[in-house]
């Protein structure tokens, strides 16, 4: 069966969806931060089972898109690293749903 | 291998992650442990129910404040730490609603007794039936709003032993309406579980290096 022009447009959607939240571990973290306000970087380790440096490596990436706020601060002279989404990295992480749920719900049968 | 992202069971997941411990198991315990040890204080001492439990009130504010120490020292230090979202500070708002309806009702059931005391003290199953609905109702709601279903059993648990308590008090074997007996047991298992999570807790999660707390960004 042919492949029609309209669901051709819907399928290269799929190219528009945002691929700083679409890969995997980044993905995880932003849906951790998404339901809580906020969450040290322990924690956010401990959740998503990343190694200390993947974990680094992602939340660096997120901090540089505007997704992820990270605070440093000292909690009983031990230092401890504050991580919470920021506005923009909340709507980004709606808008992802979406797409990723229209994409889904267009894909021809 | 499919996996669906479900932030619904995602929030839980995290939000459960800090019950983990068991401190709050063991709180729980110790207070129910006041429901065994007023009672004893009642025959032993000469004091009222109500002086009985007011002098109890030092030992759980002092268990209270150990459990808020070891969350800070124990939990915190090796599970990491978050701030619950929006929608389960509401669901928290709700519970502590419900908590002080409880204490509100259960204050005006004492001065009901207080004033009618004699008349109701005849009608023996109505302290036992008042207690396991409160007790029920009490962990139920904990349960379901914290997502933590071995509350559950906690409150199954009570509302099985206070009337064997109550039955054993009614043919004379106890005293205080199997009181000291049914708390003792009741306190005695939810401190246990309350332990071996916290053992269990202890092992999975071991302290991390100032580096992992502090990340390298």
């Amino acid at each position: 069966m042919a492949v029609t022009d309209a669901e051709n447009k819907k399928i290269q959607s799929i190219a528009e969806i945002d691929r700083l939240i679409h890969e995997p571990a980044r993905l995880m973290i932003a849906a951790y931060l998404y339901v809580v306000e906020s969450a040290d970087f322990l924690f956010i380790m401990r959740q998503t089972g990343l190694t200390k440096g993947n974990l680094s490596s992602h939340l660096s990436k997120l901090e540089a898109g505007g997704y992820v706020e990270i605070k440093k601060e000292l909690v009983h002279k031990i230092p401890r690293t504050f991580l919470s989404l920021t506005p923009a990295g909340r709507q980004a992480f709606e808008a992802y749903q979406q797409s990723m749920k229209q994409f889904l719900m267009d894909l021809p049968a | 291998m499919h996996k669906t992202l479900d932030l619904k069971e995602l929030e839980k997941k995290a939000f459960r992650a800090t019950f983990q411990d068991g401190l709050w198991d063991i709180l729980i315990g110790l207070t129910l442990l006041l429901f065994m040890v007023a009672p004893l204080y009642v025959s032993r001492y000469g004091f009222g129910d109500f002086w009985s439990s007011i002098l109890m009130l030092p030992i759980y504010l002092v268990a209270f404040a150990l459990v808020k120490v070891g969350k800070n020292r124990i939990t915190a230090p090796r599970l990491g730490t978050m701030k619950i979202g929006e929608g389960r500070k509401r669901k928290l708002k709700g519970l502590n609603i419900i908590l002080v309806l409880i204490v509100i009702l259960g204050i005006i059931a004492g001065l009901i007794v207080f004033r009618h005391g004699p008349a109701l003290r005849r009608m023996n199953w109505i302290f036992p039936g008042v207690i396991c609905f409160v007790f029920m109702f009490t962990f139920s709601f904990a349960a379901v709003l914290l997502n933590v279903p071995r509350f559950l059993f906690y409150g199954t648990m009570v509302v099985i032993l206070v009337p064997i308590g109550e039955v054993l008090f009614l043919q004379g074997y106890v005293a205080h309406h199997g009181y000291p007996l049914v708390f003792g047991i009741t306190s005695l298992v939810i401190v246990l579980t309350g332990i071996a999570h916290l053992v269990l807790f202890l092992q999975k999660y071991r302290l991390p290096t100032a580096e992992e707390n502090h990340g390298s960004n």
